[in-house]
């Protein structure tokens, strides 16, 4: 049976959100992401409305908007700030003791830390590389389980866990540098000056 | 657990995705441990930060941006526009006529009867059971402490749920997992009993009416009843909150496990 509009938009419409969201990051732009965001639905309704079974997950929609990211680095490289590698072809980012204590954190009360990482934390997300910085956004930006972001990845879930890991630890190891913190102090100084 | 292999789960720890022993003997160290304790409440505001970070995104407006039916429309018609190159293709005339259907019929249903509304709930609570069935039972937060998963329900839904402490003939916390009902927060906490899951959703009580569902009164409280196909529905209304037992066992058993809750 056919495919009608109306079940496309029910399916896509949980996703529509994070979809943006992700696309965000894939991107430069927000009219570049809407793009991303319609390219990828478009890739989809194609294989929606000539599949007999429409069980696809959501993850299936991020697969697809990774594909079309991949295909813009080659035809419009300029529009990208996330630049995939095919995760066949990723050299194993560098080992890390897992069990190893992570970065100190800044030593500031707990309102000033969230301040500083409302100032700092997507400066020190885009820090990362990219194979870091993906799994992060299609987990906190995507809202997917590990289990997804594996298959969106077409990789193990256990790699995904362990990238994760040593992701969020380059994250800490980005907002715990002397340069940020040192910045974020000079910030505080000047706002408690009296005027 | 040690603290090394506590750093070394930590993050799935906290973004649920361990299994339930595993799980338990991290929360155990964390609760026992004040370094590993504050690094986890550190990495949980970073978590935090960043989710909101990237909900707000870069803060361009995005007022001229399709809506997800505007887009829909698009790809389904092949009639793709480059939003990013300002082409625009102007379909005011067909969107008001279909906005101006969607405002009528959203009056004539919300004037509808309260038996429409209740039905409805249960309708949808029993599917996004069933849904959370097909997807293989996962949790967000996998955690048999209630005041663990009733704090991050809280944060993660803005509702006010409150899980109660275990008693000997109760049902065994799982976990939890946010969701929307309607597209309205809920927040969901997984129980088990001999095998047999069930799940507690918590929604705001203005939402919803239960006054068509069958009435039942146990020890002086009233529950609400629904049965649809294998599945029974038992809603309470506690504070600003409806609790919905969901499940396949039976309305007793479900009205066991929502009167724990109290």
């Amino acid at each position: 049976m056919e495919a009608t509009t109306a079940e496309f938009l029910r399916f896509v419409q949980p996703q529509w959100e994070s979809l943006h969201r992700v696309a965000r990051r894939y991107v430069v732009g927000t009219h570049d992401a809407s793009d991303l965001v319609q390219e990828t639905l478009l890739r989809a309704w194609r294989s929606f409305s000539a599949a007999q079974d429409r069980t696809h997950n959501r993850a299936w929609l991020f697969v697809i908007m990774r594909s079309a990211v991949m295909d813009w680095q080659r035809t419009s490289s300029r529009r990208i700030t996330l630049v995939l590698t095919p995760d066949s072809e990723l050299t194993e980012l560098a080992p890390a003791d897992l069990t190893e204590p992570f970065a100190p954190a800044p030593t500031m009360d707990e309102q000033r830390f969230r301040e500083y990482l409302d100032d700092r934390i997507v400066d020190a997300l885009d820090e990362l590389e990219p194979a870091f910085r993906e799994v992060i956004v299609l987990s906190v930006a995507g809202d997917l389980s590990y289990r997804k972001i594996a298959e969106v990845l077409d990789c193990p879930v256990g790699t995904v866990m362990s990238r994760m890991a040593r992701a969020r630890r380059a994250l800490r190891e980005c907002l715990s540098h002397p340069d940020a913190i040192a910045s974020a102090q000079r910030k505080e100084r000047r706002m408690d000056r009296p005027s | 657990m040690t603290c090394g292999e506590t750093r070394e789960y930590l993050f799935a720890f906290l973004d649920s995705e361990l299994d339930a022993p595993l799980s338990i003997e991290l929360q155990r160290h964390i609760d026992g441990c004040a370094t590993c304790a504050q690094e986890a409440e550190i990495e949980r505001t970073v978590r935090r930060q960043l989710g909101q970070a990237l909900d707000i995104g870069d803060g361009e407006a995005h007022s001229d941006e399709p809506s997800l039916q505007e887009m829909v429309d698009r790809v389904t018609s092949r009639r793709t526009v480059r939003t990013s190159l300002r082409h625009r293709v102007v379909w005011l005339t067909g969107m008001a006529a279909a906005l101006g259907l969607v405002v009528v019929t959203g009056a004539f249903l919300m004037d509808g009867d309260q038996a429409n509304a209740s039905d409805r709930f249960a309708d949808l609570v029993v599917q996004d059971f069933e849904h959370f069935l097909s997807e293989g039972k996962s949790v967000q937060i996998a955690s048999g402490n209630p005041r663990i998963v009733s704090t991050w329900l809280m944060e993660k839904t803005s509702l006010d749920v409150s899980l109660s402490e275990p008693t000997e003939f109760a049902w065994t916390l799982v976990g939890g997992r946010k969701c929307k009902i309607d597209d309205r927060p809920a927040a969901f906490a997984v129980y088990e009993k001999n095998g047999v899951p069930a799940s507690l959703v918590a929604v705001d009580s203005e939402a919803w009416s239960l006054e068509a569902m069958n009435k039942v009164q146990r020890d002086g409280v009233r529950y609400w009843v629904a049965h649809r196909e294998r599945y029974t529905v038992v809603a309470r209304r506690r504070s600003e909150l409806i609790y919905a037992a969901v499940g396949i066992a039976g309305e007793e058993e479900l009205i066991r496990l929502i009167s724990v809750n109290r």
